[in-house]
């Protein structure tokens, strides 16, 4: 189990690689503390990642956690993220990109447990091949977290017949005074916009690759340090040319 | 430039082009009028090569190729461009993204070096100038939040940018309010070359007045039934399709 502190009032930024195996970490953010992190998955077909992150948020604290799941192999998630002190606020978000058997699985819960507070995931799934992707993502609104305001947004693009989607915003919520939006949406890539690319002269690969990229654009762009969106930009480019291989010590690492 | 020789074309299996014979020259603007439904979209997409619409019969030979043969970017690349009727929303990808997409994909096809940074962005800020079109819609993403105007002149500034042969204006000046039809038509003048033609489709007259064609043709239910000089498309503007039909009916 890793321990993270962040101390009141002050701010940190981390960049996680994960590996095979098994990783438990516990972060506490105290008074008015922020935190941004930044993670990202590349492990080769066939391995396996489990990942339970506990998340303890003290009053005026911010989270940011971004994931990029480039290539998950066969990939757990669970977090629980408890908002314990008033006006906490944490914004959570997911890109991933699966292809043949790799399976993704995350489990996602914010318990809002002080009032005040807001959450918002933002989760986004591509998959094709014969991958599978399954995402929920539970808001807890305990009684007494009233002024709680919350939003779930889940995007899935699945990009061939044979790709499996779960994709579940859940509310369960004990307080009256609340605002909690949540909306999925599954699709494919869009035709009218291929065909118009098409029509400018951009080759078909290369428009569906650039409609993938956008539609995890939003997510890239929660990354607040603008060199590290760079380079995971250049790393999704490549995932989606099929040119991205499992880390062997890409420039992120070095 | 391009001859349409007894084109058939289906949309979701309903015919909608019934024989369609068309010559354009070099140089020559064709306004292409008639009532809605007549087919007249179609032709344009079959042009451009949309894989929603099927060509079951007939040919096109552009600059002495086989059209149909072509996919829809070579089609660009050889010198089509199409100005959207309902130009397309792409959000996350930024018009400069797209604009260099589009260029150097050009570039590679006729074996030329990606442009440079400076000279890319320097041909983006001339052709922006010739529509009027603001910087700041560059870092946006492709018509995102854009009004109606607004991409109808990035059709226009798109074109500007590809420099095509041949150009199809699908009704690129509906919705427009009478200063942005004005820009969007002056912009068009501009990149009018001897060498450049254009088929547009038009219900109006100010759209004659300014861009001025050498032909009118009038499609009715997926055939050209009559065809004459500017002034055909005054005299539909004036009196509507119906006397046409009732020629047509009459033989």
């Amino acid at each position: 189990m890793d321990n993270y502190l962040i101390p009141a009032g002050t701010s940190s930024a981390k960049f996680l690689q994960f590996s095979p195996g098994t990783d438990e970490i516990h972060l506490v953010l105290e008074e008015n503390a922020e935190l941004a992190a930044t993670a990202l998955l590349n492990i080769p077909p066939g391995a396996s990642h489990s990942l339970r992150l506990t998340v303890e948020q003290q009053a005026g604290s911010r989270l940011n956690i971004v994931a990029f799941t480039m290539r998950g192999g066969n990939f757990r998630a669970d977090l629980h993220i408890r908002l314990l002190g008033k006006g906490a606020e944490a914004r959570i978000a997911g890109a991933v990109i699966a292809d043949g058997d790799e399976t993704v699985e995350k489990n996602i819960l914010v318990e809002h447990a002080a009032e005040g507070c807001s959450s918002d995931m933002l989760y986004k799934q591509i998959l094709t091949g014969e991958s599978s992707g399954l995402i929920e993502g539970k808001v807890l609104v305990q009684p007494g977290a009233q002024q709680t305001t919350s939003q779930q947004t889940f995007g899935n693009l699945l990009l061939s017949d044979t790709a499996r989607v779960q994709s579940r915003p859940m509310l369960e919520i004990y307080a009256d005074d609340v605002k909690c939006n949540h909306g999925a949406t599954i699709g494919k890539l869009d035709d009218a916009a291929l065909f118009y690319m098409r029509q400018r002269g951009i080759p078909e690969v290369e428009a569906r690759l650039l409609l993938q990229h956008a539609f995890v654009n939003d997510i890239l762009q929660r990354v607040g340090n603008e060199e590290l969106r760079e380079k995971l930009s250049h790393l999704i480019e490549h995932r989606f040319r099929g040119e991205l291989k499992a880390c062997h010590g890409c420039s992120l690492c070095q | 430039m391009l001859t349409i020789k007894n084109l058939h074309a289906c949309v979701e299996g309903r015919e909608i082009l019934k024989g369609v014979d068309l010559c354009i020259r070099d140089g020559e603007v064709h306004v292409l009028m008639g009532p809605n439904g007549s087919g007249k979209s179609t032709l344009s997409n079959v042009l451009v090569g949309n894989p929603k619409y099927e060509v079951t019969e007939g040919s096109i030979v552009f600059n002495g190729k086989d059209l149909l043969a072509l996919s829809p970017e070579d089609r660009s690349h050889e010198g089509i461009f199409m100005s959207f009727q309902a130009p397309i929303e792409i959000p996350g990808v930024s018009m400069t993204n797209f604009m260099r997409a589009a260029v150097n994909a050009k570039r590679k096809y006729f074996g030329q070096e990606p442009l440079s940074a400076t000279d890319f962005l320097r041909l983006l800020r001339e052709k922006r100038k010739l529509v009027g079109l603001d910087a700041h819609f560059m870092s946006r993403g492709v018509n995102e939040g854009f009004s109606g105007g607004e991409r109808k002149r990035n059709e226009i500034f798109q074109m500007a940018v590809l420099e095509p042969s041949f150009s199809i204006l699908d009704e690129t000046d509906s919705g427009l309010d009478v200063d942005a039809l004005r820009i969007v038509a002056e912009g068009f003048n501009q990149l009018r070359t001897p060498l450049t033609s254009a088929m547009v489709i038009t219900h109006y007259q100010r759209m004659l007045d300014y861009l001025k064609p050498d032909f009118v043709h009038v499609l009715v239910d997926g055939r050209i039934v009559k065809e004459g000089t500017a002034q055909l498309g005054y005299d539909i503007e004036e009196k509507g399709f119906d006397w046409i039909k009732e020629e047509v009916k009459h033989g």
